[in-house]
């Protein structure tokens, strides 16, 4: 299952630098004075990244490589679903190097720094999303699975907009706020556990789609 | 011996077309799976490897069952596609690294000795190579864990006269091996001619012969005569009839029996396999 893991690392390792690179310097420029930009960082970049592989891997049509493999079908999906942890702990590493470094050099754009509480959301936020989408993947494949991409996306620029929106009509209500009013200590346990077990049921019914799926 | 693939009245039905195959291959032999392009070899082999979902019926690989076993099996099996879907981003070293931790069995020496046969340059991505040099690649991929099985879609479509020939001397020497066998789908029939063991010949979803080669060169014949013996003749003894206005030609199973019935009225040929499948695919029978 690393060598799944591995595989998809080795086809993105330049555009998994420079995306994740390009898209931090974008949050913390662009949405640091509206919102917490490692929101972007941890939930919208590892999202980007998977879309990217698994339309390489569309493009290449290698599900029937990987399926002729001796390899479970589980590995496979598990493989999938672990594979956004890790573009989430390089997306998240990323800014957080680039927001020490910011605010070591004293630039008045420095970043946001990633609390106990933003890691709670963005653990929540990934998971659901990821939850979502890969058993429609599995069931239906790239190109039609592009239905829910299309809607995460639009959802993806509604979304900032409205909370910038609210925020600048609510200027004693900053975004950081929110967040931290959200997720006390016992909230967030339970919203991360709430999250496992979504998780978990999502796995299971991306391997029953995927044991079905014919290539 | 016993047998190391056997396909036993495996069925899969789509909208419109329906499969329902029944043959096996030894160990120690190369079977020729022939047929039209939309015959079914494509689906019958996706089947083997579980890639679809058969309807009914049942695959045994090494004895066993296909589902049940795919992980065993798979580790055993060195299979081959019609066309290059490894990742064409990443290097052939690259790939095989991926590859070869999949496979228990994984000789790197007998991987580097392959690419030295098909000089592969191993640092070349793999969009950089030729057609046939990315066929060549899939084979070292498929050959280099020790398949007992090998399994090939279509590897020669596409291929130059030289590549082709190097790919069937390969095949011939893996086959010196006698605990293994090779299922080589094809319509390049001319390929079989040489190296097949047994051919298996399906059109539309159908088997319509599953024998030894030589049965098949040696039995069958390509007949050719005036139209008046057209009358003659036994029914069903001409298989896919062409006349003209000098004559017919037609395909005969049993040339035995056409010479009994014509005598030296006929001219009987020795066929190619592109002859058996060509005039059962195209013809009448009469």
């Amino acid at each position: 299952m690393a060598q799944l893991i591995i595989k998809d690392m080795l086809l993105q390792r330049k555009r998994l630098i420079y995306f994740t690179l390009f898209y931090n310097v974008f949050a913390i420029l662009i949405l640091q004075d509206f919102f917490l930009p490692y929101l972007v960082a941890g939930i919208v970049v590892p999202y980007i990244m998977l879309q990217t592989a698994l339309a390489y891997e569309e493009m290449n049509k290698s599900e029937i490589v990987i399926n002729s493999l001796p390899v479970r079908k589980e590995k496979i999906v598990l493989a999938r679903y672990l594979t956004i942890f890790i573009y989430l702990l390089i997306s998240i590493l990323c800014y957080s190097i680039l927001t020490f470094l910011m605010n070591l050099f004293n630039l008045p754009l420095a970043g946001e720094p990633v609390s106990l509480a933003g890691i709670v959301v963005i653990f929540v936020g990934i998971g659901i999303i990821v939850s979502i989408y890969l058993p429609i993947f599995f069931r239906y494949g790239y190109i039609k699975g592009r239905v829910f991409h299309t809607v995460f996306t639009v959802a993806a620029l509604i979304l900032p907009t409205v909370a910038v929106k609210i925020i600048g009509e609510n200027p004693e209500l900053p975004g950081r706020f929110v967040v931290e009013d959200l997720v006390g200590v016992r909230t967030g346990i339970i919203l991360l556990l709430l999250t496992l077990l979504i998780l978990t049921i999502s796995f299971n019914l991306s391997v029953w789609f995927y044991k079905k799926r014919e290539f | 011996m016993s047998a190391i693939l056997e396909v036993d009245n495996l069925r899969k039905e789509y909208r419109d077309f329906n499969l329902n195959v029944s043959f096996s291959l030894e160990r120690g032999y190369l079977m020729g799976f022939i047929g039209p392009n939309g015959a079914g070899k494509s689906t019958t082999i996706k089947l083997i490897m579980n890639l679809l979902k058969k309807d009914s019926g049942a695959i045994k690989v090494f004895g066993l069952d296909n589902v049940k076993n795919e992980i065993e099996i798979k580790q055993r099996i060195g299979f081959v596609y019609d066309q290059n879907y490894y990742y064409d981003e990443l290097t052939v070293e690259e790939m095989k690294g991926i590859i070869s931790r999949f496979y228990a069995d994984w000789d790197d020496e007998l991987y580097r000795s392959y690419l030295k046969i098909f000089d592969l340059d191993p640092r070349k991505k793999i969009k950089e190579l030729s057609k046939g040099m990315q066929m060549k690649f899939s084979l070292i991929m498929a050959l280099s864990h020790h398949a007992e099985l090998i399994i090939m879609d279509e590897p020669t479509s596409g291929l130059d006269p030289i590549v082709r020939r190097e790919l069937l001397q390969i095949l011939s020497e893996i086959l010196q091996n006698e605990n293994k066998g090779i299922l080589l789908s094809t319509h390049i029939t001319s390929d079989l001619d040489k190296i097949a063991d047994y051919i298996t010949f399906i059109n539309q979803g159908r088997i319509v012969e599953t024998t030894t080669r030589d049965f098949l060169l040696e039995n069958y014949g390509v007949v050719r005569g005036k139209k008046e013996l057209l009358m003659q003749t036994d029914k069903g003894l001409l298989i896919g009839v062409k006349e003209n206005e000098f004559g017919f030609e037609a395909l005969v199973k049993d040339k035995a029996r056409a010479r009994e019935i014509f005598g030296d009225k006929i001219i009987i040929d020795k066929p190619t396999l592109e002859d058996i499948m060509y005039y059962q695919i195209d013809g009448k029978v009469v």
